[in-house]
């Protein structure tokens, strides 16, 4: 991502307290755009300015040392909640790349009654029309309306 | 614990967005006869929160799908989620 141009940070569990501030504050004051994280932080970051979160694994957990994985809405939620917040508006896009990821996403999307798009990845530029398009709609339709949403904490 | 070392008279109040099946059976244990408010599930995603998926051919082809979708789209800050520590090494 990096090689890419873009300025990123990560945040691991590993990370101790002050280690953690400076890599969050990098965040939130801009100087990093990007932040790779992983399920520790899904909770309790409070960046206003977050447009989009990148589900790069579908989110799962294990049913005990070795049952099946399943899909986990909670986590889901708490990582989208990252984004959209005090009414803002917020993308949130999955990666699918099993069978079992999808399976998973469509149960996450049945637990909480809401519709996770597909969007087709073989053209690109019509891709781009899409999301711009998406980006625009739920900006329209959140700022407008003036709803109080509601805030996952 | 809570009824060896903490006084009588305190209240308990537990919040969460979410509360998965264990943590309620723990919550009725930990504040019983407490007052609830709850959502259903399918009120609790936000409105302004679009959600898409991408379909990627493999583990190995997310990269690539990630590097395409943000050289296409000009964003403000963003947060990528990764399920194991390794990922987030920033190469």
């Amino acid at each position: 991502m990096t090689a890419e141009g873009h300025k990123v940070v990560a945040l691991t569990g590993a990370y101790e307290g002050a280690q953690r501030d400076v890599v969050i504050d990098a965040f939130r004051l801009g100087h990093a755009k990007v932040l790779i994280s992983t399920n520790v932080l899904a909770r309790g970051i409070d960046v206003s300015s977050v447009s989009m979160v990148v589900n790069y694994d579908v989110p799962d957990m294990q049913t005990g040392p070795r049952g099946p994985s399943v899909a986990d809405p909670q986590t889901y939620l708490h990582r989208i909640g990252r984004t959209g917040r005090f009414g803002r508006v917020g993308v949130a896009v999955s990666f699918v790349s099993s069978k079992e990821d999808w399976h998973k996403l469509m149960e996450i999307s049945k637990y909480f009654g809401s519709e996770i798009t597909r969007l087709d990845t073989s053209d690109w530029d019509d891709l781009e029309e899409q999301v711009t398009k998406i980006i625009k709609s739920s900006r329209a339709g959140s700022n407008f309306k003036g709803n109080a949403s509601t805030q996952v904490a | 614990m809570r009824n060896s070392l903490l006084p009588k008279n305190i209240q308990v109040v537990l919040f969460s967005a979410t509360f998965p099946e264990n943590v309620v059976r723990y919550a009725h244990n930990f504040a019983p006869e407490a007052n609830e408010m709850t959502l259903r599930h399918e009120d609790l995603t936000v409105e302004g929160i679009k959600q898409i998926y991408l379909d990627c051919d493999n583990d190995e082809a997310k990269y690539d799908t990630l590097v395409k979708f943000y050289g296409m789209l000009t964003i403000g800050s963003s947060i990528i989620f990764v399920k194991v520590c390794e990922r987030t090494e920033v190469p």
